[in-house]
């Protein structure tokens, strides 16, 4: 019965996506030398939307996002996710904590 | 209008940079002076401009009738007690400015004194003078004393003193990178006191303060555009918004160019959070300290050149009489780029109020009171902005062509004299919203 099968599967599926409501919009971030690549610098989403940002470094870092107040702690071998709805709109710097530099800006744009 | 900062916050940041005395602070102390703002979208930049071009149509299609005189209905007298006691006030405010300084953190982020000054004053004052008339002249700290004075000041001082203070505050805002030290802001406010009450010394209190005491020029020129007419005894008037702006005595030259100054100094600190404005830190003084002093000349060459285009009357003559209608766009303008910035920042007074010195006081019981950031969100920003630069534009607009009317005494040389100036304040509308267009580019990277 793969029929059947797909069905289920589709159901399951859509399911699964009214349950997470809102779409989830992730971005790999991997950080040398407390710098990202140039075409991360800036991260766009849309408000309403689950964010996660993946965390990989090549040293310990304290990251901060401004506006949402969240700290994330990462290491090398330790990623670490920022994860949080888009509920404020707004351009978003994250820090390097005690180094004051912007690592990236977060830019969430109103639906 | 000297409204600045690359980001003021991010001033703050490069500040805090240059002297290495960053605590790490509790995580709300960190949304201190953040910009969240998001660059105007293309479809909203179109309609701005589609809009201001409409609306200058309209103005231009107006019956309006000679006379720059207006009317006002007067209001109520603040009784001298009250107004004895709001300056009190506001010496008390100064005082603990200047302890804050001295005897505070020196953490700009966790003493009061760089944020009631950048952003609740100089921001957030200018905007409450705008709305409700010339409150300076009540609350000005220096107004404790009046001499006299010995001398005469002479007559072609006029406001040059006035010039050159504006531009050195911008410089300290816009450019210094020691602007946001508490102790430095202490000092710079007990040197302009020292300087003040000299000059008030020497020519006398009123003389002084007409000429060479800057903010009292600059939240002058800023109340022009309020609804309401303070007087300096406390007397209140009823007006049309921008009624003040119809004085039909042109402005002396040293004012005309004070003018042009808070002009170019919004226009200037914008600019450089574009990207258009790439220079490296090793030269961003130097680029900074020149791009400050070249674009009021910039401006008042292309304002001079406009009124050289007006008609039959000297272009300096018509410079001095039509560069305050300028006003309304510049301030437009300014609350464009620093309405939401100073809603969300500023609310960072309330926690510092309560522990002006970083000491770990709770005076009002508001010192653990955390940002909320989302109090304004980006589609707050970006219509509050095209409302106010659409409302300043058609506002100079209308002021302009009441003042040509009354300068000049034919209908038709009235409104040949306007398409110059309309020419002028579209092209200076559609660079406010450019730079209100342009992604925020940190200097500081």
């Amino acid at each position: 019965m793969p029929a059947a099968r797909i069905l289920a599967a589709i159901i399951a599926l859509g399911a699964c996506l009214a349950l997470a409501q809102a779409p989830l919009h992730t971005f790999e971030i991997r950080i040398a030398e407390r710098r990202v690549p140039p075409a991360q610098r800036v991260l766009r989403a849309t408000e309403g939307e689950r964010v996660e940002l993946r965390w990989s470094t090549d040293e310990p870092l304290v990251l901060h996002l401004h506006g949402y107040d969240i700290e994330a702690r990462v290491a090398p071998g330790k990623p670490a996710v920022t994860a949080f709805t888009a509920r404020l709109t707004g351009r978003f710097p994250v820090e390097i904590h005690g180094h004051r530099a912007v690592l990236l800006h977060v830019e969430i744009y109103p639906r | 209008m000297a409204i600045a900062r690359c980001c003021c916050m991010s001033r703050f940041t490069r500040a805090s940079l240059a002297t290495l005395i960053f605590l790490p602070g509790e995580a709300a102390a960190h949304a201190f002076g953040e910009r969240y703002d998001l660059p105007l979208p293309l479809s909203l930049w179109l309609a701005a401009a589609g809009l201001a071009v409409a609306l200058s149509f309209v103005v231009f299609a107006l019956a309006l009738h000679p006379g720059a005189s207006y009317r006002q209905f007067s209001l109520l007298r603040i009784p001298p007690l009250l107004v004895g006691a709001l300056r009190a006030v506001s010496v008390g405010v100064f005082f603990v400015l200047i302890a804050a300084g001295l005897f505070g953190t020196q953490d700009p982020f966790r003493n009061f004194a760089p944020a009631f000054v950048w952003i609740a004053w100089w921001i957030g004052f200018t905007y409450l003078c705008a709305v409700f008339g010339d409150l300076w002249t009540l609350l000005n700290p220096w107004k404790v004393i009046r001499p006299k004075g010995l001398l005469e000041l002479p007559a072609a001082i006029g406001a040059w003193p006035a010039v050159a203070l504006l531009l050195a505050f911008a410089w300290i805002e816009i450019v210094w990178q020691g602007n946001a030290v508490p102790a430095n802001i202490a000092w710079l406010a007990l040197g302009y006191s020292l300087l003040t009450w000299t000059g008030m010394l020497l020519f006398g209190a009123e003389a002084w303060l007409r000429s060479g005491e800057v903010f009292t020029v600059y939240f002058g020129f800023i109340a022009r555009l309020a609804p309401i007419e303070v007087e300096a005894n406390g007397e209140l008037h009823l007006r049309a918004p921008g009624a003040g702006l119809l004085d039909p005595r042109p402005v002396s030259t040293p004012e005309a160019l004070f003018v042009i100054v808070m002009l170019a100094i919004v226009t200037f600190d914008g600019l450089r959070e574009t990207p258009l404005w790439a220079v490296s830190d090793a030269h961003w003084t130097a680029a900074a300290t020149i791009g400050l002093l070249a674009m009021p000349c910039m401006f008042a060459l292309v304002i001079f050149g406009v009124c050289a285009l007006m008609g039959n009357a000297s272009p300096g003559e018509l410079l001095r009489l039509f560069v305050p209608t300028l006003l309304p766009i510049a301030l437009a303008y300014h609350v464009a780029h620093y309405l939401s910035y100073l809603l969300v920042a500023g609310q960072v007074v309330i926690p510092l109020a309560s522990d002006p010195l970083g000491r770990g006081w709770n005076l009002f019981g508001t010192a653990h009171y955390r940002i909320a950031a989302g109090i304004v969100g980006a589609r707050f920003a970006w219509y509050a902005s095209v409302v106010a630069i659409v409302a300043g534009h058609v506002l100079a607009m209308y002021v302009a062509h009441r003042l040509a009317l009354a300068r000049f005494p034919e209908r038709r040389s009235a409104r040949r004299s306007q398409y110059p100036l309309a020419a002028l304040m579209v092209g200076y509308t559609m660079l406010s919203l450019w730079i209100l267009a342009q992604p925020i580019v940190e200097t500081n990277r």
